[in-house]
């Protein structure tokens, strides 16, 4: 996206929630595309460095014309609707108090919007406006957003036995023929027969004591808290021996049952059956993979649709080892392609050069500290936590701390070939060097979670870090690039130190 | 409630160290249910990722970060994370030391904290031995803050409803379980923190020690440490590698309770023994006066000794640098309120008592000579004595009232020091010494009021003073061994002791001294003296062995007296070569024998004590050696030297010498307890101690008081008749 804004393909950017003056890695590029957009709309609780990229520290705004605007966004307490967890579970969240002065929840904000560009196209016969002219948008509430994801029926069906405008129940009550809608079939059935299921809040019932609480909250797929449970069982749909159960096939009922969901493409066919076998029946095989290849698979009762939507690795069917972008050595395992081959870097010459390890020794992970979240412009505009975390540092091992003669506190600058940036260190046995293909490898450790606003400002690791990522997920490299580290010396202000009164 | 007190169980959380992940979950949760602000912090040297570096008044929970190598733990390191927070004794120091019991442990546990009840004495910050409670320094109201266990949790009121629906009967149930576990608890996220009674909490660590002997040390923290604690830890290495003290096992309340519970029947049995010397000795005087009506003797002369006020210029270049130094305490003294006690000093949780309470203390010393020499003239019927007996008593007086004054800056909250009269602490110093010296300065005023009614001829109000003050001190007295002792029994035995010997006394031809107001100033003060030293008992863990001693309190008291006396000497000196009067050297000389065998007195009996204690062997080596051999050599041993021979103290020169050195040893001593032996590790986790140097406004005020006593006294010496009629014989 930012490559595009660079290219001037992009013109607008609406970012909500985000903050990629922090969190996005070569930051000089990211600053420079959006000095190319003409408008950039950020949605927000803070003035984050996104919000004031255009006036930070030695940069003169006269020189930046990208329009900026701040919406004024509501935090989560603030607002009712969702949130899901990495678990899969949909939890309601009341407003606990009203949001402060202007500021919208983002359901608003972009109601709001919508429906003002809804009246300025109202007469407009171009065809790229019918589709704002003609959107089905009636919400007012989180919750009629939520219903519209979870699903109606449009026609009375008598398989499922929905009438027109009910709400679906659950995934097998959609239909791909145009005859029930949903926001996101997965989170079918999270509204089912008119409740909320989000906001249930049964924390005391838990059936098979395995903690999974089916009355709490909603989880998709159908309630489901563990995916693919049926492979807990063995092939005549018993819980493995010594296993604590989860579900099982019930010979007496002919159905399968348990304590969770059960996992199977229909719950009525048994072991015995093909579907009863099918323990992932979202892959054409129905099995687990050990690998994948690239293939079609076609429906043969809906051509034009895959049948098998899993995933399948752009790189190869394997998973394999390659070097970072950056690298302080060959890659081991194969000398001859040292980084993934379908992994394009640089992407823009100018703007993506390459370190080598004669300029650039040392290998620079970063992450997130527990104390501040991402790019931290809500967790550095809290004093509890900048109290904990008061500022970034560059983590290193007492190796490298004796070779620099640095000791924890002192300042050392940390250059890439991207950038470069003044923190303060911290030696540790924690880190050592390693030993790769004969050669001592020194990592240091920089935190990513600073930039110059709010209450806690820091350097921004992401001024170092490259902007390569991976073909498949599209994963930042963030945790490999080459940097050197010098000691600062003459620095005139001493840590303070609290406690010292006198 | 009609439980037995066994019945009650006590609230604990058992912190597995091992379990800890270092989120500091806890360290939030803690400043969010206690609303305390966030810490401006930095990344500090020493600390890497740990902050803060201590427990402060906005941090009553610190989660410290500790990277011990060892070659047995994967990686050859530990990396622990522990949680420093109040421990909740079972015997708190804390909560004893509190003169106003603000501080106190609620029988289930939690030693809590009432800032409507506290004088803002801060003895607590020094009698934790884990350095636990700390001050409010940024406040002009500062209070002192710590950890409550979260005590008032349980007072919140339950949630009727959630999200618009009514809560169940069960679901009250678990908010009525829940909401009583600390803050800390509840945050942690990795299982390091649990809350029960302290029973099963004991039974789950020893549980735990015995299932993975190969995780844990031996040790449950808490278990015994300073006769237990309510918040207990386990480990995986030894406590002393996490910077944990040996505090020992004893309960440190016991330390000054067996002390304090002596002065009530101390008081009593002390003032009958002064009334018996009295009338033993006044009867032996009255023979020898009888005797001696045919040829009367020179012996008694003094006692017919007639005062006047001084004849001499008060705005003397002298007096004009006193009345310049007392603008400056008057400043500093503004500058305090209005700065606050965090603004105008340089007191920390580190050094919560510095140069003002070295003053109080090294003045109270000193001062001893006003009830010492009230005591040899009037009990003891030193009548030699009689000529100094009253600017003995003013400066005793001036000495005490801005002991006073600086005590009401060092409070941080003085406005709550009627408290004092309202709460019963059973084993306070800090209230025993507190009404002691309160009493005292009372018969201090009714001691020196004589003086007062002569020169402005107040005859009635001396009528009223001559049949009442004897009633005062028997009330005064009274009500302090009830005080001490909340004990009815005492009361009324103390009642009985001393209307008795008021009643007997009470005939002014027979009895024309009064030797009430004597009795009652010598009770007192030697109680308040001997206290200041239980003061100090709470702390063996920070003063130096060769202070620290159980009979600290008779130290303070044997070396109050030769330091008293010594001043006294001192002080006629300089009256007479101020004023160009005639040295009364045999007077001196007489009182110079007394600090002689005072100061004899005292260094035998301390260092007998440091030998029987084991402690004198070693008692000279390293900094703190130095410093006590200075004082027991330079304010001891020469001085008893100097004052041996009757012959040498009638040299002004040598008697001179004796006496400063007496008073400077003493001196020295009080300023060692308090600040050069002590060995103050700053708060918890006590590694990070401040530094202190006091300020210009400390400086001003304690400087400038002593300017005024000084003063003061002169201006006294000028107005009224304090002292003796100038012989013409000069």
């Amino acid at each position: 996206m930012f490559e595009d804004a660079l290219a001037g393909k992009l013109k607008l950017l609406w970012i909500v929630g985000q903050n990629p003056a922090v969190t996005v890695p070569n930051l000089k590029l990211t600053f420079d595309a959006m000095a190319k957009l003409e408008m950039l709309v950020v949605q927000e609780i803070w003035e984050t460095e996104t919000a004031t990229f255009w006036r930070r520290p030695g940069v003169d705004p006269k020189s930046i014309s990208t329009e900026v605007i701040l919406l004024p966004a509501a935090f989560f307490m603030e607002k009712n609707g969702t949130i899901s967890n990495s678990g899969g579970m949909v939890q309601w969240r009341h407003a606990a108090v009203n949001p402060p002065g202007q500021a919208k929840s983002d359901g608003e904000i972009v109601d709001l919007v919508f429906r003002a560009v809804r009246d300025l196209v109202k007469d407009s016969k171009e065809p790229r406006d019918e589709i704002i002219r003609k959107a089905f948008w009636t919400y007012t509430t989180a919750e009629d957003v939520l219903r519209e994801i979870n699903g109606y029926a449009l026609r009375d069906n008598p398989e499922t036995g929905l009438k027109a405008g009910d709400l679906v129940r659950k995934v097998s009550d959609l239909r791909a023929d145009g005859s029930t809608s949903s926001g996101a079939w997965i989170y079918a059935g999270v509204f089912a027969n008119g409740e909320n299921l989000s906001k249930r809040r049964d924390s005391q019932t838990d059936p098979g004591g395995l903690g999974l609480y089916p009355g709490f909250g909603w989880t998709w797929p159908n309630n489901m808290r563990i995916l693919y449970n049926r492979a807990s069982c063995d092939r005549h749909g018993k819980p493995y021996p010594g296993s604590l159960p989860i579900v099982w096939w019930d010979e007496k009922a002919k159905r399968w049952t348990g304590y969770d969901v059960p996992d199977v493409p229909v719950a009525t066919d048994g072991p015995a059956t093909p579907n009863g076998q099918r323990a992932f029946h979202l892959g054409a095989e129905g099995v687990g993979r050990l690998f994948a290849a690239v293939y079609s698979d076609p429906d043969e009762k809906h051509p034009g649709y895959p049948r098998d939507v899993a995933y399948v690795p752009k790189d190869g069917p394997l998973p394999e080892m390659y070097e970072p972008v950056e690298s302080p050595v060959m890659n081991v395992l194969h000398p001859q392609v040292n980084h993934n081959p379908l992994l394009k870097y640089p992407r823009i010459k100018s703007y993506q050069p390459i370190g080598t390890v004669a300029e650039f020794p040392y290998v620079l992970m970063t992450s997130t500290v527990a104390e501040h979240w991402c790019g931290g412009s809500s967790t550095r505009n809290i004093p509890w936590l900048n109290e904990l975390v008061p500022e970034p540092m560059l983590e290193m091992p007492e190796s490298l701390a004796q070779k620099l003669s640095v000791k924890t506190g002192d300042r050392v600058r940390v250059s890439s070939a991207r950038g470069e940036l003044t923190v303060k260190a911290v030696v540790t046995p924690r880190m050592k060097s390693l030993q790769i293909d004969g050669r001592e490898v020194t990592v240091v450790w920089m935190p990513y979670n600073w930039g110059y606003e709010g209450l806690s400002t820091g350097p921004s690791v992401n001024h170092l870090a490259i902007d390569a990522f991976d073909p498949g997920a599209g994963t930042q490299e963030t945790k490999a690039c080459l940097v050197n580290v010098v000691k600062v010396e003459n620095v005139g202000a001493t840590p303070s130190r609290r406690g010292t009164r006198s | 409630m009609t439980q037995p007190a066994a019945a009650i169980k006590t609230k604990s959380t058992l912190i597995d160290i091992t379990k800890c992940i270092g989120c500091r979950a806890c360290q939030v949760a803690c400043k969010q249910w206690n609303d305390r602000e966030g810490e401006e912090t930095s990344l500090q040297d020493s600390l890497g990722f740990q902050n803060p570096a201590t427990l402060s008044a906005k941090t009553l929970t610190l989660i410290t970060f500790h990277e011990l190598p060892d070659e047995s733990a994967p990686g050859g390191l530990h990396y622990l994370f522990t949680m420093r927070r109040c421990l909740h004794c079972l015997e708190p120091a804390c909560a004893s030391a509190c003169p106003t019991m603000a501080l106190a442990r609620q029988s289930d546990g939690p030693v809590g904290y009432d800032s409507d009840k506290c004088i803002g004495c801060r003895v607590c910050v020094w009698a934790c031995p884990w350095g636990v409670p700390t001050a409010e320094w940024n406040s002009l109201t500062p209070k002192i803050q710590k950890c409550t266990h979260c005590a008032d949790r349980s007072d919140q009121p339950l949630p009727e409803s959630r999200n618009g629906q009514a809560l169940s009967a069960g679901e009250k149930n678990r908010y009525q379980e829940n909401i009583i576990v600390p803050a800390c608890v509840k945050a942690c996220p990795a299982d390091a923190l649990h809350f029960g009674d302290r029973e099963d909490m004991l039974a789950e660590a020893h549980n735990r020690i015995s299932t993975h002997p190969d995780k844990y040390v031996d040790h449950i923290y808490g278990e015994k440490e300073a006769g237990g604690t309510s918040v207990m830890y386990l480990s995986s290495v030894p406590f002393e590698k996490l910077g944990f003290p040996d505090v020992g096992t004893a309960s440190y309340p016991a330390l000054s309770r067996r002390a304090l519970h002596l002065v009530p029947p101390a008081v009593i049995a002390l003032g009958a023994l002064l009334g018996g010397v009295y009338m033993l000795l006044k009867r032996r005087v009255s023979a020898t006066a009888a005797a001696s009506v045919v040829a009367p003797s020179t012996g008694s002369h003094d006692h017919h000794v007639e005062f006047e006020p001084l004849d001499q210029k008060l705005l003397t270049p002298f007096n004009w640098s006193l009345i310049a130094l007392m603008a400056f305490a008057a400043i500093s003294l503004v500058a305090r309120f209005v700065m606050g006690l965090g603004g105008s000093t340089h007191l920390s949780d580190t050094y919560a008592w510095g140069l003002w309470i070295v003053f109080d203390l090294v003045w109270i010393a000193v001062a001893a000579g006003a009830f010492a020499t009230a005591g040899l003239i009037y009990v003891f019927q030193r009548k030699d004595l009689y000529s100094i007996g009253r600017s003995a008593v003013l400066m005793g007086l001036l000495s005490y009232s801005f002991v006073m004054v600086t005590l009401v800056a060092d409070l941080g909250l003085p406005w709550h020091s009627y408290q004092l009269a309202l709460q019963a602490p059973a084993q306070s110093a800090m209230f025993e010494v507190s009404w002691c010296v309160g009493l005292y300065v009372s018969i201090l005023l009714l001691e020196f009021l004589p003086v007062v009614f002569e020169r402005w001829n107040l005859q009635r109000a001396s009528d009223i003073w001559q049949r009442w003050s004897g009633a005062y001190v028997a009330f005064a007295l009274t009500v302090f061994v009830y005080l001490l002792s909340r004990e009815l029994t005492y009361a009324v035995l103390a009642a009985v002791v001393f209307s008795t010997l008021a009643w007997i006394f009470r005939d002014k031809r027979r009895f024309s001294e009064p030797i009430l107001l004597a009795i009652g100033a010598v009770t007192l003060s030697t109680m308040h003296q001997s206290s200041l030293g239980s003061l100090l008992l709470l702390m063996p863990d920070k003063l130096g062995p060769q202070w620290w001693s159980p009979v600290m309190p008779i130290d303070f008291f044997l070396s109050a007296i030769a330091a008293g006396t010594a001043l006294i000497i001192l002080i006629e000196m300089w009256i007479a070569k101020a004023w160009d009067r005639r040295l009364r050297i045999e007077q001196l000389a007489a009182l110079g024998q007394i600090t002689f065998f005072s100061l004899l007195v005292y260094l035998i009996f301390r260092l007998s004590d440091l030998a029987l204690r084991g402690q004198l062997a070693n008692a000279f080596s390293g900094r703190l050696g130095a410093l006590f051999a200075v004082e027991i050599l330079l304010g001891g041993v020469i001085p008893l030297v100097l004052l041996a021979r009757a012959s040498e103290r009638v040299r002004p020169t040598l008697l001179f010498a004796g006496a400063f050195l007496t008073a400077a040893g003493v001196i020295l001593n009080r300023v060692n307890v308090v600040l050069f032996a002590m060995n103050l590790k700053g708060p918890m986790p006590q590694t990070a101690p401040a530094s202190y140097s006091p300020t210009v406004f400390e400086w001003g005020v304690s400087l400038g008081l002593i300017a005024a006593a000084v003063f003061l006294f002169g201006l006294g010496a000028r107005l009224m008749p304090v002292l003796p009629k100038a012989e013409p014989g000069h």
